[in-house]
């Protein structure tokens, strides 16, 4: 019995260790990891992710230009955050999008779960009266640098449900 | 020093790992709780989005898995992540075999949560998975010559691995070597403290001793395997404080309890051995 536990565990142990490079097969490896059993342990390292990322969404207006971009709040941060923090995970998950955002290019990301994800979220958020679309985008700053703010994604015009 | 661990000490660090890992199943169940809206229409993670990925193809997956995170089926999922928390978290009060009981439904219960959305997990989660299962195993098969130290070793490993690839990590980032990793970090808003940060800012020694320190204390870590008991107790000390003043600054709240239950394991590791 020993012996299997043994391998079982080292296999695990294994595939942490080699999981924690970054290369392409690799990534297929991780592509499977469906159950998340394989760690990350590159914690904000070698390059620490400080920046804050930032979803915006705008509609479009009745003479067919686009409205202001507003940002949708998410940093709900309290000073109590070290005992209660349940806004981290969707500061993750703005995070997780924001950085699969950045590895695929062109049209590839339309098609992929955290741009719908995004999408499908925006969508359900308040819209203009009579708006036929809208659009979100994700940019990132760092700290109170709102002036040189990146932007990650700009999404195309995307429908609206008529009522 | 030779320290010899009796079988109390195995039993009261088991117990002590399983009642952390029951502390981060109810935080981590009320979050959901929290966050319920979230899992619904429209939501960051909404089902009707997540069951588009190709693990959930085919008929049959899809009807399980529609039964399982949809509304009710998520409610339920949510409830049994409490009730799972609670069960462990009184693992002091109850045999050891309901312990390692209350385990395997932990983790049962973090497999199909974190399968739903591979978006918003975090390092905690994973070690919560690596630390339950382990100690499940052990509970279930310690019987068996070797299994228990084999389990405590993979936890042991995992929790050396964590650190150090960190540090290592680290030592390759320039912003890490040059001491301004921290300051940065810390100046956002999503995962710092801005008003520290910007303290920081403008002292750039401590900004730069913070940084090394981080990075000395997580790749030297490995040593703790071949230190005295008492430069044990230290470095798990030192990881203690680590992880506390992440959850005070960064709002890291959920990495604290699974990689505290993952301590004992050291303890085992370094000083059960000894003993035998």
């Amino acid at each position: 019995m020993v012996y299997l536990v043994s391998a079982i565990f080292g296999l695990w142990f294994f595939l942490s260790v080699i999981t924690q490079f970054s290369n392409s097969w690799v990534g297929r490896i991780r592509q499977l990891d469906y159950f998340n059993l394989l760690p990350a342990w590159t914690f904000f390292a070698p390059h620490p992710d400080y920046y804050d990322y930032h979803l915006l969404y705008r509609d479009e207006n009745n003479d067919g230009s686009m409205g202001e971009f507003l940002e949708v709040e998410m940093h709900h941060v309290r000073w109590y955050k070290f005992i209660w923090n349940p806004s981290r995970r969707m500061i993750k998950s703005l995070m997780d999008c924001s950085q699969m955002a950045l590895r695929l290019k062109g049209n590839d990301i339309l098609e992929t779960f955290p741009y719908v994800l995004l999408a499908n979220y925006v969508l359900h958020l308040p819209h203009a009266t009579n708006a036929r679309y809208t659009q979100f985008a994700i940019y990132r700053t760092e700290g109170e640098d709102l002036e040189n703010a990146k932007k990650i994604l700009i999404s195309g015009l995307i429908s609206l449900p008529t009522l | 020093m030779v320290v010899i661990m009796s079988a109390s000490d195995f039993d009261w660090m088991f117990k002590f790992s399983a009642t952390l890992l029951g502390v981060g199943r109810i935080l981590f169940a009320m979050e959901c709780i929290w966050l319920f809206q979230e899992y619904g229409r429209g939501g960051m993670f909404d089902w009707n989005v997540l069951r588009q990925r190709s693990v959930f193809k085919g008929r049959i997956i899809q009807v399980l898995s529609d039964w399982v995170y949809r509304d009710r089926g998520m409610k339920i999922l949510i409830l049994i992540h409490v009730l799972i928390g609670l069960w462990l978290m009184i693992s002091f009060v109850i045999p050891n075999k309901f312990v390692t009981l209350g385990l395997w439904f932990a983790v049962s219960g973090n497999v199909v949560i974190f399968l739903r959305s591979p978006v918003g997990q975090e390092g905690s989660d994973q070690m919560t998975i690596i630390v339950s299962v382990a100690l499940a195993c052990g509970g279930m098969l310690g019987k068996f010559d070797g299994v228990l130290f084999v389990c405590h070793l993979f936890i042991a490993g995992q929790l050396i691995l964590s650190y150090f690839v960190a540090g290592v990590a680290k030592v390759f980032g320039p912003l890490w070597r040059s001491g301004y990793a921290i300051e940065k970090i810390l100046s956002s808003e999503c995962f710092g403290a801005p008003r520290v940060g910007e303290w920081l800012s403008s002292r750039k020694t401590i900004s730069k001793l913070i940084c090394w320190s981080v990075i000395i204390f997580e790749c030297s870590f490995p040593l703790i395997l071949f230190l005295p008991v008492n430069w044990v107790w230290t470095f798990l000390g030192i990881a203690l404080m680590f992880h506390v003043g992440n959850a005070i600054l960064m709002g890291l709240n959920g990495f604290l309890w699974p990689f505290v239950a993952a301590y004992p394991s050291i303890l085992y590791v370094t000083q059960g051995s000894l003993g035998s």
